[in-house]
C-alpha cells in the first residue's frame, strides 16, 4: 500500500559512466523513497553521485557523456528509467521542475527572462501570460519591467528566482533543486530557501535538495540521504541524523566544518590521518608588517561615458607581523579589491599602502624584493596552474623568476610540507583533485618565503572534507613559519577558524574590525548580526 | 533605454573611426606598394607597340609619371577625394566607367554563391544538431574538409575540363552555376566549420541543460537556443567570410573566363595600369571594411551583453 502512495520509488539504481581510465561506477545501488509533499535532501561530496542520480532519473546527463542506467524509478506509476526521450520530455517541465546550481550559466543570456518563462510555459501547455503569475509567484513581481530584462541584468538571486519560476511553469508535482544556492551569497541563500519552502508549501510539492552544506539541508529538509561514492551511507529525519549521525562519515562530514561554537586547533578531517598538531608561537611581535590607509580602488564603469564603479571606498587597517587577519564580505564588497592592490595587480585610485614601514608605489611596478616577500593565493587551483607544466617545473618556476638558488631536494622539501611528496614531481595538475592543486599553489608562494600570505577564498571551490585538510595545512605553515596571513573570505565560520581578528566589509568600507571573539560574539553593526545570525538559524 | 542607445551609437562611432583610419591605410599602402612592382605602362606600351625612347618619355611626361611618388600621391588624393578616379591608363576611359561595365556580373557571381554558402553552411550545421544520427552530420563535416583541403581554382579548372570540354554540359567561358556552386560549397564549408564548433560548445553550455528540463524539443533547443548563442560567435566572422566570397569570386572568374571584377584586375596588373588597380583595390578594400563594420554593429544589437558596453 505504501509503494503505490509513494510519488518516486527508486529502487538500486545504477549509473555507470565510460571515462578515459575505464567504466566508473557514479551511483551505485542507491534507493529511496520521496513522498508527496515532502522534502528530502541528498547530501554529499563532489563525486559521490548525488547530481548524477538526479540527471540520470531526468534523462538530463549531457550529450556526449556515454552512461549505463540501471534500476527502477517509478515516478507517478510508471518507470522514469524505461520511458524514451520523448515521453521523458513529456514529463520534465510539466510533473517534474529543476533548479540548478548556476542561474549566471543556467539562464539564455540572449533571452529576456520573461520569454524564458513563456517557452516554459507554452512547453507545457499552460496559458499565455502565465508567466506574469509566475514571477509575482517567486517574489520578483514588483521588479519594474523585470520580464523584459536579460538574465545579466539581474542579481544572482533574482536568476535564481527565474530558474524557479521556470521549474514552476507546469505546476510540477516534484522539484529538483541542484545545489540552488551554492552560487549564492549567505543573505541571498537564506532568501531563496525560505521561497522554496513557501513554494512547496503552498503547491503541496514534493521536493529533492541536493546539497554538500549541511547548513542548507538543516533548514530545509524532512528528510535526508548521505551520500558517499555513490551509496546511500544514512538515511533518516534531517534532525535525527544530524543530531544523532549514526555512521562515521556523516560525523565526520558534520565535523570537519568549522563552527563558531567552539574553536579547536585543528579540524578533523575524512580518512587522512591527521599529523600531530604544532601548537601555534604566541605572538608577541608589535611590528606593522602592513599598514593601509584610506585605500580606494576604482574600475572603469561599463560603457565609454560610464561612471566608474568604486570597489573600495576608502579603507584603512593594518596587519602585525605574525598575525592573521580576515577580511569577511559577500562577493562585491571589495575585498578581494584591496589584496589586488596590494599586490599590484590593480592600481589604487587613492592612499596609501605601507609594507614593513616602505611606501609601496602605486603603480603595477613593484619592485621584484617586495613582490617576493608578499605572496598570493587565488580561489581557483584548476585555473591558477598552467597545464602543461609539471609539479616540479611549477614549484620552481617562482625560484627561478626571482633567481631562488633550488634543487630537487629544496622542491621536494617543499611539496612534503604541503603534503605531497618526490613521486608527485613529474605529475600534471590535470592528475591531481582540486585539494592536492591547491596544496600546489600553497607550495608555489611558500617557494619563495614570503612573510605575507594572501589567500583568497582558497577553499570555497573545495569540498568541505578538502577544505578541512587545506585549512590545517595552512594553520600548520603558518605557526612553523611564523608567517602573517591575509585571509579572504566570505565563509564567516572559516574566517573565524582561521583569524585572530576580522575585517567585515560591505559594499567597499570596513564596517566593523577587531579580534575575532569580539566580532563573532559581540558584532555592533546590524549588518554583521544578521550575517551571524543566518548561521547560526 | 536612452542611455543604452547613446552606448551603442557612441560604440558604432568609434567603429567608424577606426574602419576610417584603416581605409587611408589602404590608400596609402595600395598607392606606394604599386610603384614598387618593376616597370610603368609606359614600359608595357613600349613592348608592345615599339615606341622609341624619346617617344617613351613624352608619353611619361605625359601621365605625369616623371614627377615623385609624394607628388602623385598628393595629385591623386586630390582627385579620389572629390570623387574622380582618373583615366585608365591603357583604354583612356574613365576607370569608374571600366569597373562599372562588369561590377555587375561579379555582383551576380559573389550573390550567388554567398547564397549558396549561407544556406548550406547554416542550413547542414543546423539539421545535424536537430539529427545528431542523420545523414546531414556526414555532409556538414565533408563540405568543411573539402572548403579547407581543395583549393576552388583546383575544383574550378577541373568542372571546365571534364564538364565544359569533355562532357560539353556547361559553357567553357562565362558560365554562372558553375563557379557559383564551387565557390558557395567553399563558403558554406568555411562557415559550417566556424559555425559547428560553436554550436557543440554552446550545446554543453548550462542553459542548454535548462532548455531541456523544461521539456523542450529538439528542434526547439538548436533553433531559440543554440542557434543563435552559436551565431554571435559566428557573426564576428562576417567580414572573413566576405573578403573570402570576393577573393573567391575573383579566382573563378579568371578560371571560367567570366568578365568581372578579377579579369580586369589581372588585366589592369598586367599592364602597370595604376589607376584602375589602384581603384580597384581601394573599392575592394572598402567594401570588406563595410562589411566588418557592419559585423560589428549587427553583433551590438544581437546580443544584449554588448549591446550595453
Amino acid at each position: 500500500m505504501t509503494e503505490s502512495m509513494s510519488l518516486l520509488r527508486v529502487e538500486s539504481l545504477r549509473v555507470a559512466i565510460q571515462a578515459q581510465t575505464g567504466l566508473v561506477e557514479a551511483v551505485a545501488d542507491l534507493s529511496f523513497t520521496v513522498e508527496p509533499g515532502e522534502t528530502l535532501a541528498l547530501v554529499g561530496e563532489t563525486g559521490s553521485g548525488k547530481s548524477m542520480s538526479m540527471l540520470a532519473l531526468t534523462g538530463l546527463i549531457p550529450v556526449g557523456v556515454a552512461a549505463t542506467i540501471t534500476g527502477r524509478a517509478m515516478f507517478e506509476g510508471r518507470d522514469l528509467l524505461c520511458m524514451s526521450e520523448t515521453q521523458l520530455r513529456a514529463l520534465r517541465g510539466r510533473r517534474i521542475g529543476m533548479v540548478f546550481q548556476d542561474p549566471a550559466q543556467a539562464l539564455n543570456p540572449l533571452m529576456t527572462v520573461g520569454r524564458q518563462i513563456a517557452e516554459a510555459v507554452a512547453a507545457a501547455g499552460g496559458p499565455k501570460g502565465r508567466e506574469i503569475q509566475l514571477l509575482d509567484e517567486v517574489e520578483l513581481g514588483a521588479v519594474p519591467g523585470i520580464s523584459r530584462r536579460y538574465p545579466h541584468q539581474l542579481s544572482g538571486g533574482q536568476q535564481q528566482r527565474v530558474m524557479i519560476a521556470i521549474a514552476l511553469a507546469g505546476d510540477p508535482s516534484l522539484l529538483i533543486a541542484d545545489e540552488p544556492t551554492t552560487a549564492l551569497d549567505v543573505a541571498v541563500e537564506a532568501r531563496i530557501l525560505d521561497l522554496l519552502a513557501r513554494l512547496k508549501a503552498r503547491r503541496s510539492m514534493a521536493m529533492i535538495i541536493v546539497s554538500h552544506d549541511l547548513g542548507v539541508v538543516k533548514r530545509i529538509a524532512d528528510r535526508m540521504i548521505v551520500l558517499r561514492n555513490g551509496r546511500a551511507v544514512e538515511v533518516g529525519d534531517t534532525t535525527a541524523v544530524l543530531t544523532t549521525p549514526k555512521t562515521a562519515y556523516t560525523r565526520a562530514l558534520m565535523a570537519c566544518r568549522p563552527t563558531l561554537a567552539d574553536s579547536v586547533a585543528r579540524l578533523p578531517t575524512l580518512g587522512v590521518p591527521s599529523p600531530p598538531i604544532i601548537e601555534k608561537r604566541a605572538i608577541q611581535s608589535s611590528r606593522v608588517l602592513l599598514g593601509i590607509h584610506d585605500l580606494q580602488v576604482s574600475y572603469p564603469g561599463v560603457g565609454t561615458l560610464a561612471k566608474p564603479v568604486r570597489a573600495v571606498k576608502g579603507v584603512s587597517f593594518e596587519i602585525r607581523e605574525g598575525e592573521a587577519l580576515g577580511i569577511l564580505g559577500e562577493s562585491g564588497s571589495g575585498k578581494s579589491s584591496i589584496a589586488r592592490s596590494i599586490v599590484g595587480l590593480v592600481r589604487p585610485s587613492a592612499g596609501e599602502i605601507r609594507f614593513d614601514g616602505a611606501l609601496l608605489p602605486d603603480t603595477a611596478r613593484l619592485d621584484r624584493s617586495l613582490r617576493r616577500r608578499i605572496q598570493y593565493i587565488f580561489q581557483d587551483p584548476f585555473g591558477a596552474l598552467n597545464p602543461r607544466l609539471t609539479l616540479a617545473q611549477l614549484v620552481h618556476e617562482p625560484m627561478l623568476i626571482h633567481g631562488v638558488p633550488a634543487n630537487e631536494t629544496t622542491i621536494i622539501g617543499l611539496l612534503e610540507e604541503v603534503g605531497l611528496n618526490a613521486g608527485h614531481l613529474s605529475r600534471l595538475p590535470r592528475e591531481l583533485s582540486g585539494g592536492q592543486r591547491q596544496r600546489v599553489t600553497i607550495a608555489r608562494a611558500l617557494a619563495l618565503e614570503p612573510e605575507l600570505l594572501i589567500c583568497d577564498e582558497i577553499v570555497s571551490a573545495l569540498d568541505v572534507s578538502v577544505q578541512a585538510q587545506v585549512l590545517n595545512l595552512l594553520k600548520d605553515i603558518q605557526a612553523r613559519r611564523s608567517l602573517t596571513l591575509m585571509f579572504i573570505s566570505h565563509d564567516i565560520p572559516v574566517v573565524g577558524h582561521m583569524c585572530d581578528r576580522i575585517a567585515v566589509m560591505q559594499d567597499g568600507l570596513i564596517i566593523e574590525i577587531g579580534a575575532r571573539d569580539c566580532i563573532i560574539q559581540q558584532p555592533t553593526t546590524a549588518y554583521s548580526r544578521e550575517m551571524i545570525a543566518l548561521l547560526k538559524r | 533605454m536612452m542611455a543604452q542607445l547613446r552606448g551603442i551609437s557612441l560604440g558604432i562611432a568609434a567603429e567608424v573611426l577606426r574602419s576610417f583610419a584603416i581605409a587611408v591605410g589602404i590608400v596609402v599602402l595600395t598607392f606606394f606598394l604599386l610603384r614598387m612592382i618593376p616597370g610603368d605602362v609606359v614600359d608595357v606600351i613600349g613592348l608592345e607597340g615599339a615606341l622609341t625612347y624619346e617617344q617613351q618619355a613624352n608619353l611619361r611626361a605625359e601621365m605625369g609619371l616623371t614627377r615623385s611618388w609624394g607628388e602623385q600621391f598628393w595629385l591623386w588624393l586630390g582627385m579620389i577625394a572629390g570623387g574622380d578616379f582618373g583615366l585608365s591608363s591603357r583604354f583612356a576611359i574613365p576607370v569608374t566607367q571600366l569597373i562599372g561595365a562588369v561590377l555587375g556580373s561579379t555582383i551576380t557571381l559573389g550573390l550567388s554563391a554567398l547564397t549558396i554558402g549561407i544556406c548550406l553552411g547554416i542550413g547542414l550545421p543546423v539539421l545535424a544538431a536537430i539529427y545528431p544520427r542523420s545523414a546531414f552530420v556526414w555532409l556538414a563535416e565533408a563540405i568543411t574538409i573539402w572548403s579547407i583541403t581543395v583549393p576552388t581554382f583546383s575544383t574550378g579548372i577541373a568542372a571546365v575540363v571534364v564538364f565544359a570540354v569533355w562532357l560539353g554540359m556547361i559553357p567553357a567561358i562565362g558560365n554562372l552555376s558553375a563557379p557559383a556552386l564551387i565557390l558557395g560549397i567553399d563558403i558554406a564549408g568555411s562557415i559550417a566549420k566556424i559555425l559547428r564548433e560553436d554550436m557543440k560548445e554552446i550545446e554543453s553550455a548550462d542553459f542548454i541543460r535548462t532548455a531541456r528540463a523544461k521539456g523542450l524539443s529538439r528542434t526547439r533547443i538548436v533553433l531559440a537556443h543554440i542557434l543563435p548563442n552559436a551565431m554571435t560567435v559566428t557573426l564576428a566572422l562576417v567580414g572573413l567570410i566576405f573578403s573570402n566570397v570576393l577573393t573567391g569570386a575573383i579566382t573563378m572568374e579568371i578560371v571560367f573566363g567570366r568578365p568581372g571584377i578579377g579579369t580586369l584586375a589581372l588585366q589592369a596588373i598586367k599592364g602597370r595600369d595604376y589607376p584602375l588597380v589602384q581603384t580597384i583595390i581601394i573599392w575592394l578594400g572598402i567594401a570588406v571594411i563595410i562589411a566588418n563594420l557592419v559585423a560589428d554593429i549587427a553583433q551590438r544589437f544581437v546580443d544584449p551583453r554588448i549591446r550595453l558596453r
